[in-house]
């Protein structure tokens, strides 16, 4: 029934019609043939049919559509592109002012007292001269360390009571090794609390199996006070090789650089999805218009559609891919390529449900209001303004549930891991586009008085 | 919902309208409304604002489901959608153009929306300078130009495609007189070539000098014409 028939030669133009021009400037339909019916090539002009017909009408749509934001469009861009060329050698100088001697993102001092100026703290301070997020060992009495505490210069200091070392060849110790922390920094003191620890009791199973051994060679017929010393380095060589890995403070997994790193994921979550809400803002302004109604009629409802989605993707492009270029070119990501597949999910699953907001029939603000609850309630049950795994228990169960939570994960992974993330997480993180396309088409077919 | 018992006559050459009915908001907007028009005429359905005047002619132009009734042209049921929209003209009751585009992009752009390559749509806009409806500000950006022209404007682009049934919706409103009768001609050149005119207005003058019939919707229906 529908044709779509132009004048196939442009010559025939109707020069010589009581009313020159338009409609007469297109051939007649004989007003005697039924309508719908297929004529000869010279008849009308109709309604975009074939393929190529569609693009063409999709791309006089979105070119208008363009041209409305075309001035903040170049805006952006020449500020987006003037903060990329700037952040890159900034970025850059500081990683090759580390190179060589790269220190972990978070560092602390710490003071020893050892109460009997014993050989066991002497080489305890030794031993952790080599540990990498450590900038100075002090040692001092229990009044400077606790100075220092108060100053703030120290996280934390340890006692080191005074015949410790004599109390651990007997194998009895009654005393133990006290810890102050630093009241001013409870969070980062605790967590180094927490490693102390843990290290401890890695440590004291250790130290065991040395005195252990040694305890063997003194019956053996060694010499008892050289051995007990060779025994003890033995064992804080130990202990510094347990500190020393730099696994703990370079590879990001302290406090501090994890936090930067989700708040770089954040961001760029937020940059990828805040398209979306130009998508919602064009298409509730147009919903039910006269302008729109014309198009749809021409060309179907899904040209005006995808041409904001489209128009969507061009912001999506200028406010996220500086970004990911940055992270490439500073070597924090050595791929983009994943991160930018999820990036674009995300922004395609908020901009087709956006389609679906926009097009309700309530009033505009109310709309609007939605839309926004929807983007702010999406950010944060996805983990993105603040981390899921800080959630409550049962909130954190419910968050993995949420459109936005695989795509955070992956991306915080990928920032973690230079870029990498494993295929099948990255597949999963695509799985709110579905049902955000079926809503997104039975928005499309509601229709406004 | 008035629907299953309504025939309508297939061999009928021109425009059946049974039994429509539109409800709105818990509001009857149109009940029941019948007519016929025959092909190569201008009918008119005056009435007061508010009278469903323009949700008649969104339902007829299918950017509005009916609730009920049958609509059909030659033949071809408005629900059958793609075939009734290559069939009409819609001139809405804005002007709903782009005000940054000049007369000519416009044109030109409404040609491109309807898949027409290049060429053909260069040709075309060459041949609207001889259009006397538009002729004299070709160049002129939309924003600039005076209610008038602009209706003008909006009626050559309804007109694209050479559509059999024209639907305008108060397509004289805020025209002066000369572009009023400019249009006038146009639309009696266009039943002269057998196209089917269904135009509403408030002004009722306007419509009795220009229209075969006039028809006054009052409470969703044609009370003087049933």
């Amino acid at each position: 029934m529908r044709s779509n028939r132009y004048p196939t030669d442009p010559e025939t133009s109707p020069g010589d019609r009581p009313h020159e021009g338009l409609p007469e400037a297109l051939p007649d339909a004989d007003p005697g043939q039924t309508p719908g019916e297929k004529q000869d090539d010279s008849g009308r002009l109709m309604l975009p049919v074939s393929f190529r017909e569609w693009i063409r009408s999709f791309f006089s749509v979105f070119k208008r559509d363009f041209r409305s934001t075309r001035t903040a469009f170049l805006a952006v861009l020449l500020v987006f592109a003037a903060l990329t060329a700037t952040a890159v050698p900034l970025v850059k100088r500081e990683m090759e002012k580390g190179e060589g001697n790269v220190r972990p993102p978070m560092t602390f001092s710490i003071s020893i007292v050892d109460k009997g100026d014993s050989y066991f703290g002497t080489l305890f301070a030794k031993a952790l001269e080599d540990v990498k997020y450590l900038d100075a060992v002090y040692a001092d009495t229990f009044e400077q360390a606790k100075e220092r505490l108060d100053r703030n210069e120290i996280i934390l200091f340890f006692a080191i009571p005074p015949d410790l070392f004599e109390q651990t060849r007997t194998g009895s110790v009654r005393e133990s090794v006290e810890l102050y922390l630093n009241p001013q920094k409870p969070a980062e003191a605790g967590y180094i609390a927490v490693l102390i620890r843990q290290y401890y009791f890695a440590v004291d199973r250790l130290y065991s199996a040395v005195f252990g051994y040694q305890h063997q060679y003194e019956k053996l017929g060694g010499e008892e006070e050289e051995s007990w010393r060779q025994a003890t380095r033995q064992s804080l060589d130990a202990i510094s090789a347990f500190f020393g890995k730099s696994r703990f403070a370079v590879d990001g997994r302290s406090p501090g650089s994890g936090a930067l790193l989700h708040a770089g994921a954040g961001i760029l979550m937020l940059f990828a999805f805040l398209p979306a809400m130009g998508v919602l803002a064009e298409t509730r302004r147009r919903f039910g218009s006269d302008l729109e109604n014309r198009i749809t009629l021409i060309s179907g409802r899904a040209v005006p559609a995808l041409s904001r989605i489209v128009l969507g993707l061009w912001w999506w492009v200028v406010l996220v891919v500086p970004w990911l270029i940055v992270l490439r070119i500073t070597g924090i990501l050595q791929t983009i390529g994943p991160l930018t597949a999820v990036l674009a999910g995300v922004y395609l699953a908020g901009a087709l449900l956006m389609l679906f907001v926009g097009r309700s029939k309530a009033s505009a603000v109310t709309v609007f209001q939605t839309g926004w609850l929807i983007f702010f309630a999406l950010l944060l049950s996805g983990g993105v303004l603040y981390p899921a795994s800080l959630f409550p228990a049962w909130l954190s169960r419910g968050a993995r549930l949420t459109p936005m939570y695989c795509a955070m994960e992956v991306v915080s992974q990928a920032m973690t891991d230079k870029g990498a993330v494993p295929s099948a997480r990255l597949f999963l993180s695509f799985w709110p586009i579905l049902p955000a396309l079926l809503l997104a088409v039975t928005g499309m077919r509601r229709r406004r008085a | 919902m008035i629907n299953a018992d309504i025939n309508l006559k297939q061999s009928y050459e021109g425009l059946q309208v049974c039994g429509l009915t539109k409800v709105l908001r818990g509001a009857a907007i149109l009940n029941g409304l019948s007519f016929d028009q025959p092909r190569g005429s201008i009918y008119g359905i005056a009435g007061d604002n508010g009278a469903g005047k323009s949700t008649l002619l969104k339902i007829m132009a299918s950017i509005l489901p009916p609730d009920g009734g049958q609509v059909s042209f030659c033949g071809i049921a408005l629900s059958e959608t793609a075939g009734w929209r290559s069939l009409i003209g819609y001139v809405p009751q804005e002007i709903a153009l782009d005000d940054r585009l000049r007369v000519r992009e416009t044109i030109e752009f409404w040609l491109s929306v309807r898949g027409i390559p290049a060429p053909i749509r260069k040709q075309i806009v060459k041949t609207a300078k001889s259009d006397p409806l538009i002729s004299d500000f070709l160049d002129k950006p939309i924003r600039e130009c005076s209610g008038g022209m602009a209706r003008r404007v909006s009626l050559v682009v309804g007109l694209l495609g050479d559509p059999v049934l024209l639907l305008l919706d108060e397509p004289f409103a805020g025209a002066d007189t000369r572009s009023r009768t400019m249009m006038m001609d146009r639309l009696r050149h266009l039943r002269s070539r057998g196209r089917t005119i269904l135009l509403a207005s408030h002004v009722e003058a306007t419509m009795t000098n220009l229209c075969d019939r006039v028809m006054r919707l009052e409470d969703g229906h044609f009370p003087h014409e049933e």
